[in-house]
């Protein structure tokens, strides 16, 4: 909300400057969100008038207006196409200084000579944005100094409403504050108007006592509508209200002015002097002040002439109901609406409006009547109209809105909320100074509080924010005992993570959300679970059910931008549903491409594909021990078909490593040599880990034989190492692979491969018949099993 | 020429030799001409037959010291080749140790997982422990359990995501607080570290970020230790002469609520804008939680009371590490996250 520090000055003698006034609204609760000079620094533009408007003889845009500003005539061309003869309008002559620093020179327009410019509210900085020139009031007088004038010089604080704080939402609601906080009286406007006490022609009809507890309505008769006084533009525009005429600026300058949002409909409309609030019906419609023909939601509140809609409760008026030029009587409406109906309302309409915004946060219900007489004054003063009875009103006193609240508080409470040492009278004088009344332990919440005020704890904050939360102590809590250990996921998280880091793999976060396409190219088939509502594109509209898609899109983003070599990896939940349930999985997974070690300059260390798997299968080893991982047969689809492997501990599959599936890998334009690892940390930690106990090793020497085995390159080498661990001697300590070769020498199909084998027994010397025979048998098994010679 | 004169002439040919010689090789050759079985001292005492044997002992001494002068000579030059060759050997097999390190270096954590690790530690000295909970939640533990009832004006600030079966992508990490109050009886200490999602139009925002959430729930838990425990982290966080300030607020999860602001880190508190010309940065909201939550997981709010703050990771991340734009912390550019 903005506030007018100027307007604000007339309500509370604020002792300070804005600056630290805002200061001081803030460190009491009111969140100042900016403090902004406008309309300063303006000087050579006066109040002038129109006297001939002739169309220039060069540019169909442009007119050439004679203009008099009560002692000389000037020459203006102007573009603005809202002027017309008889105007007044500020005028900055030559030698004037705009807002922003803008200077106004002699100059000419299209080969025509012009001494000034006519000036909209943004040309002398009171508005963001205009309608073309200002127009004001026919009977401004002219040459005046139009700065001091219109006082266009003020300062705007821009407040931000607290949820809970709709009584912030007025000059009189902020007045209140500061004069709290300065301890300080609020000078309340005065009200005057010829009050007629005779009977009211209008009738009030109610049907929704529980929507609309209150609704007042007064008629006032002879009216004339027409321009604002520049005194109330002025307050409206610092509000960021646009001046209308003289009818729907008054009933919004009464809601800046106490918060209660008002509604004057031309008086003409109600033929039958008879207002209803009722619920609209299935199907009904009506046409909004914008011009918009609704469907209302049935259930909406809405007030009617007797029988048909002419406005939304609370939201918005009907195009024809409100005021005209052509108005001579009027209805001012004043009333409450239920905060939540007026929500539902805004939600199901879409339609927010200054109003409805206050009442959704929930007015003062005793101010009504207040706000009421406010504008019949002021129609009065401003548009010579004449009250023609008694304000008529429909009233539910048996609603909780009306309900007065008396809240049972002890010191003892306070302090014991606050950690502070407040004093009883230290509290009862801050409450009172919000307007709370304090009596044998009881404070009666002022009525324009009556929504946020619920507890005692709502009392201990309301003092703890004027004594000033500096006055509490500051203090750390005792110490807790044992604190509990990390979930093993979470340990696992941290762990893993750390060891991929060393082993130079970078950490990814990347958004949750993916597009369908992305979910269907890594086989996932999204539910009601995992889709979103109301997602800003569909491109984020899914919950991910694995960290591929994310980790491809990270690659193929790199790659664009010149990165090469790359180890990303994420962890984090993915998404995914079973019979309704929601699953939610941390899920550990990386993605790599390129060399293993980027600042390898050496050529004889140059990667292969097949050492880079293998590296990090090792990797994958070393990331995850103690656990004792082992590989198998994988599946995915998401990755090559035979260059793939699931991880395995134990019987529980953890995870998978493998190639991309080139298919993938072309969809996302990366290299199809990338290499992918996913471990579902959930199931491994479920995995236990067994501690290690000593096995005690010889003191006797080992003998070390090998084999040299030609194989075809289908046989899998864990084929070979199978045989070799079922056949081989109890003897046999250690079997290692320690030469591996392909030449074009041993044939396209074939290559070799050298095992060695560690002899040693733990109570003797072994002789070489110890060795020689059992070595002999497995070469023979070998050979037997598998389609392999020794060479 | 007696042997003494022989042994004499011996050593004074020798000397030279010994110390003109440039290769081990050709000191041995020069020893064993010497010094060897068939070398000249040989030779020379095979003429001790002919001499008296009164004089044989002096003669023997005289061939022993020459025997000895000679040694030393050579041992002294064996030693003196050895160490040059050496030094020669090593020069000639050095490697270029200026040529950079090879291997893998080291990867690098997102820096949001490392501001998380820092404030985790830093509150688990005053014994905050980690818990977590669910990404998509049901809107019962987003709001409604957290006193946000459906016609809630402060449903407005949370701009909140839906899943098509109804459920909510949570928009705070508060929603584990209930979980956790629900499953366990005070005292409670934790932090709820977390990814939040806000479904906000605005290009400052990402539609998902990272949250940490604190409770302390206990008997007579009061507004002093929340400002103590707040104090204390924000200190550890920005340095100990960080200024710290409490300012009243709203949420509708806690009662009395503040925010909390730390004077600017970029500008010292001069004003500039990022802090908005005020000289403080909003960093974390926080509050004695409200009865109506105690209420939900049946706790007796006149038993127990407590606190929760709520801190945004991004922007502690963005402001410790001089991050100018959080769309930095989401591309996950490599050039970026190397950096840290
Ligand atoms: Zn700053």
């Amino acid at each position: 909300m903005k506030v007018s520090f100027n307007w604000l000055k007339e309500l509370v003698n604020v002792p300070v400057g804005p600056a630290e006034l805002a200061e001081r609204l803030s460190t009491s609760g009111t969140e100042v969100e900016s403090v902004q000079p406008v309309g300063q620094d303006i000087t050579g533009v006066v109040t002038a008038r129109i006297e001939s408007i002739e169309r220039h003889p060069d540019a169909d845009r442009l007119v050439v207006t004679q203009i008099f500003d009560g002692t000389d005539t000037h020459q203006v061309v102007t573009g603005a196409t809202n002027v017309f003869v008889g105007a007044i309008v500020p005028l900055s002559k030559v030698g004037a200084s705009l807002a922003g620093g803008f200077k106004i020179k002699e100059s000419k327009l299209r080969g025509v000579p012009s001494n000034g410019m006519l000036c909209s509210e943004t040309e002398v900085g009171v508005a963001a944005e205009s309608n073309g020139i200002w127009i004001l009031p026919p009977d401004t007088p002219l040459g005046l100094n139009f700065s001091e004038y219109a006082q266009l010089s003020d300062t705007i604080l821009e407040i931000g409403i607290l949820p809970n704080r709709g009584d912030c939402q007025s000059m009189i609601g902020v007045a209140r504050e500061v004069a709290a906080i300065f301890k300080l009286p609020l000078k309340m406007p005065d009200i005057k108007f010829s009050d007629s006490n005779s009977k009211s022609e209008w009738t009030i009809r109610c049907e929704e006592p529980e929507f609309c507890p209150k609704y007042t309505g007064r008629g006032m008769t002879n009216v004339k509508v027409g321009p604002s006084p520049i005194w109330m533009q002025r307050r409206l525009q610092s509000g960021g209200v646009r001046p209308i005429n003289n009818m729907v600026d008054i009933s919004n300058y009464v809601m800046l002015e106490c918060g209660q949002p008002m509604h004057i409909f031309d008086a003409s409309f109600f033929e039958a002097k008879t207002v209803g609030i009722r619920f609209a019906t299935e199907g009904e419609k009506m046409v909004t002040l914008d011009g918009v023909e609704r469907r209302l939601p049935a259930g909406t509140g809405v007030i009617t002439d007797g029988t048909k809609a002419v406005a939304i409760a609370g939201v918005m008026g009907g195009e024809t109901s409100g005021v005209s030029d052509k108005t001579t009587a009027v209805l001012i409406e004043a009333a409450y609406f239920h905060p939540s109906k007026i929500r539902s309302a805004m939600r199901q309409t879409t339609l927010r409006s200054e109003s409805s915004v206050r009442f959704e946060k929930g007015i003062d219900f005793k101010a009504i009547e207040w706000a009421s007489d406010r504008a019949a004054g002021l129609v009065e003063a401003l548009g010579g109209g004449q009250v023609t009875g008694a304000r008529v009103a429909f009233v539910n006193e048996q609603h909780s809105a009306a309900q007065a609240k008396k809240i049972a508080f002890s010191a003892a409470q306070i302090n014991g909320l606050l950690g502070s040492e407040f004093s009883e009278a230290q509290i009862a004088d801050a409450l009172k100074l919000l307007g709370f009344s304090v009596e044998n332990g009881h404070a009666i919440v002022p009525t324009w509080r009556l929504l946020d005020i619920q507890e005692w704890p709502d009392l201990a904050e309301e003092v703890a924010r004027i004594v000033g939360l500096d006055q509490i102590v500051t203090r750390l809590p005792l110490p807790n005992g044992l604190m509990p250990e990390p979930s093993p996921v979470r340990k696992l998280q941290t762990q893993l993570s750390k060891r991929l880091v060393t082993a130079g793999f970078c950490e990814i976060r990347s958004l949750p959300m993916i597009s369908p396409e992305d979910a269907a190219r890594c086989g996932q088939t999204p539910g009601a679970e995992t889709t979103m509502q109301n997602a800003f594109a569909p491109e984020e509209s899914i919950m991910a059910a694995s960290h591929l898609p994310r980790l491809l899109n990270t690659l193929a983003y790199n790659l664009n931008r010149q990165q090469h070599d790359i180890r990303l990896f994420e962890t984090g939940q993915v998404f995914g549903a079973q019979s309704g349930e929601i699953q939610e999985t941390v899920e550990l997974a990386g993605l790599i491409e390129g060399r293993e070690t980027p600042s390898d300059y050496t050529e004889g260390l140059q990667s292969p594909q097949v050492y880079r798997y293998l590296t990090l299968k090792s990797t994958l080893e070393s990331v995850l021990a103690p656990y004792k991982l082992t590989f198998s047969a994988g599946n995915s689809p998401q990755l090559h078909p035979i260059q793939q492997q699931q991880l395995t501990i134990g019987s529980a599959v953890i995870g998978v490593m493998g190639q991309l599936n080139p298919k993938l890998a072309g969809q996302y334009d990366v290299p199809a040599t990338s290499l992918y690892f996913a471990i579902n940390l959930n199931v491994l930690a479920t995995v236990s880990v067994e501690t290690p106990k000593f096995a005690p090793f010889s003191k006797f020497p080992s003998t070390r034989r090998d084999i040299a085995i030609l194989a075809p390159k289908s046989l899998p080498f864990s084929d070979i190492l199978t045989v070799i661990h079922q056949h081989k001697s109890p003897a046999v300590t250690d079997v290692f692979l320690f030469d591996f070769y392909e030449s074009e020498k041993l044939g396209a199909d074939k290559r070799s491969l050298a095992v060695g084998l560690v002899y040693q027994d733990l109570e003797k010397s072994l002789t070489d018949d110890d060795v020689n025979k059992p070595q002999e048998k497995l070469v023979a098994k070998l050979t037997e099993l598998l389609p392999v010679t020794i060479r | 020429m007696s042997i003494q004169s022989q042994l004499d002439q011996m050593v004074s040919e020798a000397s030279p030799l010994i110390a003109g010689c440039a290769s081990l090789v050709e000191l041995e050759d020069i020893r064993l001409q010497f010094l060897g079985k068939k070398g000249a001292l040989t030779e020379i005492l095979k003429g001790l037959a002919t001499i008296d044997a009164a004089e044989r002992p002096a003669i023997g001494m005289a061939a022993n010291q020459a025997k000895t002068a000679l040694s030393t000579l050579l041992d002294d030059k064996k030693s003196e080749l050895e160490t040059a060759s050496l030094a020669a050997e090593m020069v000639k097999n050095a490697i270029d140790v200026t040529l950079p390190g090879v291997g893998t270096p080291l990867g690098h954590r997102h820096p949001i997982s490392q501001t998380i690790d820092e404030i985790s530690q830093i509150l688990g000295r005053l014994g905050f422990a980690v818990e977590e909970g669910p990404e998509i939640e049901s809107d019962y533990y987003n709001f409604e359990a957290l006193n946000i009832p459906d016609d809630h004006p402060a449903r407005d600030s949370h701009d909140t995501f839906y899943m098509m079966s109804g459920h909510v992508l949570r928009t705070h990490t508060s929603p584990v607080q209930v979980h956790v109050m629900e499953r366990e009886k005070p005292p409670i200490r934790i932090i709820v570290p977390g990814r939040v999602y806000r479904r906000d139009a605005d290009a400052s925002h990402s539609p998902a970020f990272h949250q940490i959430e604190g409770l302390l729930v206990d008997e007579k838990v009061t507004f002093a230790e929340l400002k103590g425990t707040l104090d204390y982290f924000l200190k550890a966080l920005f340095g100990a002469k960080q200024s710290v300030r409490f300012r009243p607020s709203y949420f509708p999860f806690t009662e009395p609520s503040c925010e909390v602001d730390v004077a600017c880190v970029l500008c010292q508190a001069k004003g500039c804008a990022v802090c908005k010309h005020t000289g403080w940065l909003e960093i974390l909201g926080a509050g004695m939680v409200n009865r109506n939550v105690f209420r939900k997981v049946g706790y007796d709010p006149d038993q127990v009371t407590g606190f929760a703050f709520g801190v945004g990771v991004e922007r502690i991340a963005m402001l410790k590490l001089g991050i100018p734009s959080i769309k930095l912390l989401t591309d996950n550019d490599l050039r970026f996250l190397k950096q840290f």
